[in-house]
């Protein structure tokens, strides 16, 4: 080997890293040429100097002392996330069931009449209204009126999501379906089972999780298979605020809806619907979104390149969410930001369907803390 | 299959690893609230899928690291390089102006070294610096850097040298070696 091949190699067998058959030629030219040691000196100072200022540098850096508080808030809000559906109304319901609750009897009977002339009244506009379009912004008014008198209602939803994956090592789609209910009963409480299958390239069987949540008052209690009891939590401010007023994310998703055709009427477990259909505006729904809950560069840039379209059907006389469904679809390859423990450069792309149903809204729904 | 890792044993780890993750993207991305973003990242990520790791695929922090490293690679992909201004190194803790005369000429002469390497390592993109922080201060061996990357031994062994070379070059330049 001359210098320069030789001068290759002294970086790695500095690291000792280089072969025993390498070594030896390394050892037997450096006895002999001068110019290669000094380059061997020359490079063992570099490391030295190299080692030391990056220790230098990386002591005076440390964690914030409240970097686990700031995970442990955001685990907690990915868990909401998760469920944001079930709290579908909480909101309004949530604020109006309490100021009903505090007035007197012929109160909240005014109260109510006021809501059937309003739905009398909007109806009678929504023709005028859809002379200009669908009339779906009028009909999503009267849906807000119409949820604003739930007090309990129960829900199913059912999805399925697709992440392609092309890190070479497990090539292929990884999907998770999940399926959950839920209950809700004003003011404060609701509940959920929710069950998720996972199934990913080169793993044989689905992992299967199934969580539970109860919310009662300012207590949420939590569940998981394999958990051996419950784990109870004080509702947090961001608690309060995921279910405050319009913080809903599912109505950031219907006020953002563009382009919206009204389909033909169906009928849902026996109740005549009106139907739509809509492609969200994600510039729209980011910045509703935001509104609600943090959103971070990262996951801005994912949702600008979603196509998210929505289907929405509405009871005919009541305007009562009975059905909706969302499906999506999103083309940006995102680097490294999902496919977990993949080489550098991994993408995915993502796919998801979820439909989610409303019944029984206002009959008796029994809801206890489990503890 | 039910959950390994409960909370407590999720923070534990946490508290386990945090340094190690934090430290590392300091190094790689050159910014304390960037490196306090992808520690928030990696756990979060962690949290996710960390049920799904098997340990018979490979160790546990050749796992973290591939997701700090994946992490601030994207990171820095984002958001472009990192600005290593004088006013923000000393923001960052090397108050060199101020501390001179307190301090003794051998601290002195290393803040000094740091600084520039620090400076030097501006000039490498993130892949090369998370090279040379993986071997020089992780300590990792060429095996496990070559894991935690994704890339064959022979790429991580040139990449080591072609950050090396760079680094070199930019200490001649600023003077700091000969």
């Amino acid at each position: 080997m001359n210098c320069k091949e030789i001068s290759e190699l002294l970086l790695t067998y500095l690291d000792e890293e280089v072969s025993p058959e390498e070594r030896e030629v390394i050892e037997a030219h450096l006895s002999a040429c001068s110019s290669c040691r000094e380059e061997l000196e020359a490079l063992a100072a570099l490391q030295r100097k190299l080692r030391q200022g990056l220790n230098l540098v990386a002591a005076g850096a440390s964690p914030s002392p409240h970097a686990w508080a700031t995970i442990k808030e955001r685990l907690a809000r990915e868990e909401r996330r998760r469920i944001p559906l079930l709290d579908l109304a909480k909101s309004k319901i949530r604020e109006g069931m309490k100021r009903l609750r505090s007035r007197p009897l012929w109160q909240k009977a005014l109260a109510s009449t006021l809501v059937v002339v309003l739905i009398i009244g909007v109806s009678l506009l929504v023709p005028a209204i859809g002379s200009q379009g669908s009339g779906f912004e009028g009909v999503l008014e009267m849906v807000r009126l119409a949820h604003s008198q739930v007090h309990s209602y129960r829900c199913q939803h059912m999805e399925i999501s697709w992440y392609e994956i092309s890190d070479p090592l497990r090539e292929g789609w990884r999907t998770e379906e999940s399926d959950w209910e839920g209950a809700y009963s004003a003011p404060d409480m609701a509940s959920m089972r929710r069950t998720v299958w996972i199934k990913e390239p080169g793993w044989p069987e689905h992992d299967v999780d199934v969580l539970e949540t109860v919310y009662v008052g300012d207590k949420v209690y939590r569940r998981q298979v394999g958990d051996t009891g419950w784990r109870v939590e004080d509702t947090s401010p961001v608690d309060e605020g995921w279910l405050l007023a319009t913080t809903n994310p599912i109505w950031a998703v219907f006020d953002s809806l563009t382009g919206v055709e009204q389909l033909p009427t169906e009928n849902i477990n026996g109740i005549e619907c009106l139907h739509y259909r809509g492609r969200a505006d994600m510039d729209a729904y980011i910045d509703k979104f935001s509104d609600i809950d943090f959103v971070s560069d990262m996951e801005e840039e994912w949702l600008r390149h979603m196509d998210k379209t929505v289907e929405i059907w509405i009871g005919q006389n009541d305007y009562l969410i009975r059905k909706y469904e969302v499906n999506e679809r999103n083309p940006y390859s995102m680097p490294n930001a999902e496919a977990l423990s993949t080489p550098a450069g991994s993408e995915f792309r993502y796919t998801s369907r979820g439909v989610t149903k409303f019944y029984d809204y206002n009959e008796a729904v029994q809801i206890e803390a489990p503890m | 299959m039910a959950k390994k890792f409960g909370a407590e044993e999720f923070e534990a780890i946490f508290h386990c690893y945090k340094d190690m993750v934090f430290k590392t993207a300091y190094l790689i991305l050159g910014d304390g609230e960037k490196a306090s973003d992808a520690l928030q990242e990696v756990f979060i990520k962690v949290h996710k899928s960390l049920d799904a790791f098997d340990p018979q695929k490979g160790k546990f922090k050749t796992w973290l690291y591939r997701i700090t490293v994946n992490q601030c690679i994207s990171e820095r992909r984002r958001k472009g390089s990192a600005s290593f201004s004088l006013e923000r190194l000393e923001e960052e803790g090397l108050h060199l102006r101020d501390t001179n005369s307190q301090l003794p000429e051998e601290l002195l002469m290393k803040q000094e070294e740091s600084k520039a390497i620090k400076q030097a390592m501006q000039s490498l993109d993130a892949k090369h610096r998370a090279v040379l922080a993986l071997r020089y201060f992780d300590e990792l061996s060429y095996d496990e850097i070559a894991e935690t990357l994704g890339i064959p031994l022979g790429t991580a062994k040139s990449r080591l040298n072609t950050a090396i070379k760079v680094l070199r070059q930019k200490l001649v330049e600023g003077g700091f070696i000969p």
